[in-house]
């Protein structure tokens, strides 16, 4: 089965799936590259949390996260009950700006030759 | 051959280098990330510490999850139940009857794609086995590719799911072509040379797909059998929305789960199956059951029109 969580639907890393590509230098560590992404997005994304959950939430919110990191509907339904109806836009928001701060530091050119290599039309060989 | 020594063994080591540069980079970036939160919540650390969850690693418990509600759910439909079963041979009359009746002015590639709407749910989601086979027959009938979902009892990760485009793969040490991914498929090369490369490689690499064997639960375990297993696998990919196919391989792992997609395509692959902008779309991959190798890779042009046994003779 796949393992989605409710992050990756809301997370852009085409530029950081590229960029690991790019500079890995075996499939081994190309796997281990997105599991440090998988990581950083995590952390992240908990931290977000936190930060607009009342500190007496969030036991039940971590109880439940690590429980059904996929079921969008359980985790965000609890956010909303404890927070509001704005907490999931206000993460969607939060979570596209990890998707750009995944790239901060990482050669600033690359980003450009991405842009390129991603326009028009892939050659055949 | 001695003058290009150095500039080889130089050129691995800046590789290696710039790599181990980015790698240790990101696992940095993790670090801080990691390091903030617990320094902000250090009762999570705690939570964390107490259940033994590794908040990395939280995909590991999504998998775990997922799997048990599909078992659950698998069982559940093995229990009989009537009101349950009833739809499933309503549906099963129908579908002979349809193909009895006026179906046979309808270009093969519209009765799939009936079909798929028919069978497939509304969001693109792993199948159930009962989905699966239903598609299995669809596939086997109207494409006339045998494909399986489980074969010799494996599995992919989901057989419906969102696939990408995926750069060309480098078919022999210096092989340089655009549009190129710089390392290796998870097979490594295709061939060891350019001499030794052969038509079948050609192939192989010209109609490669991504899976996401690092996924599979029991991929590490049982890894030096699966890896053989998978390696040039035949897959029927087929194009949920226009009903294009393809026999294609499996040359690479791959995307990482957050990319959102579940496979990826060579440009080839992609091409055929959606045209020069196809990117991204929902497809079905399935098993080819072609033990003898007869089945070429490429697309599958099924739209031919068949006379359905009447004989013609030329007058």
């Amino acid at each position: 089965m796949t393992k989605q969580l409710i992050t990756d639907k809301y997370v852009k890393l085409e530029k950081a799936e590229r960029l690991i590509k790019d500079n890995s230098s075996s499939v081994e560590e190309r796997e281990e590259n997105w599991q440090t992404v998988d990581e950083i997005v995590n952390y992240k994304f908990v931290e977000s949390v936190l930060d607009r959950l009342p500190e007496e939430h969030h036991g039940g919110f971590l109880e439940i996260y690590t429980k059904s990191p996929n079921d969008e509907t359980v985790v965000f339904g609890f956010l909303e009950e404890k927070v509001g109806k704005d907490i999931k836009d206000d993460l969607k928001k939060e979570l596209e700006k990890i998707s750009s701060e995944m790239l901060d530091g990482f050669l600033s050119n690359d980003e450009t030759t991405l842009e390129t290599q991603s326009e028009g039309k892939p050659p055949v060989k | 051959m001695s003058h290009d020594l150095p500039t080889t063994t130089y050129k691995i080591i800046k590789e290696k280098v710039d790599t181990e540069f980015f790698r240790n980079k990101l696992k940095l970036k993790s670090l801080e990330a990691k390091n903030s939160l617990f320094k902000k919540y250090p009762h999570v650390q705690k939570f964390l510490n107490d259940n033994e969850i590794d908040l990395g690693k939280i995909r590991a418990y999504s998998a775990k999850a997922v799997t048990t509600g599909a078992l659950t759910g698998s069982l559940f439909l093995s229990v009989p139940n009537i009101s349950r079963d009833i739809p499933i041979i309503n549906s099963v009359v129908r579908d002979i009857s349809d193909f009895d009746n006026d179906q046979s002015g309808l270009l093969n590639q519209e009765k799939l794609l009936s079909k798929f709407k028919e069978l497939l749910p509304n969001s693109v989601e792993p199948l159930s086995r009962s989905q699966e086979k239903n598609i299995e027959q669809a596939i086997n009938e109207i494409i006339g590719v045998r494909t399986k979902a489980t074969l010799e009892g494996e599995h992919l990760n989901t057989t419906y799911g969102y696939i990408g485009l995926e750069q060309h793969l480098m078919r022999y040490p210096g092989d340089k072509v655009t549009y190129m991914a710089p390392g290796r498929g998870a097979w490594g090369y295709f061939a060891t040379s350019k001499f030794t490369l052969t038509s079948q490689d050609i192939e192989r690499e010209k109609w490669y797909v991504v899976v996401q064997t690092l996924y599979l639960p029991d991929w590490e375990k049982r890894l030096s059998y699966l890896r053989d297993w998978y390696k040039y696998r035949k897959v029927l990919v087929v194009n949920t929305k226009n009903g294009n196919a393809v026999v294609a391989d499996i040359a690479d792992s791959g995307p990482a789960a957050w990319t959102g997609k579940h496979f990826g395509g060579s440009p080839e692959v992609m091409n055929s199956l959606g045209g020069s902008k196809y990117t991204k779309g929902s497809v079905i991959m399935f098993f080819v059951d072609d033990p003898e190798n007869k089945i070429p890779l490429g697309q599958v042009d099924y739209n031919e029109i068949k006379n359905l046994g009447v004989e013609m003779i030329e007058a």
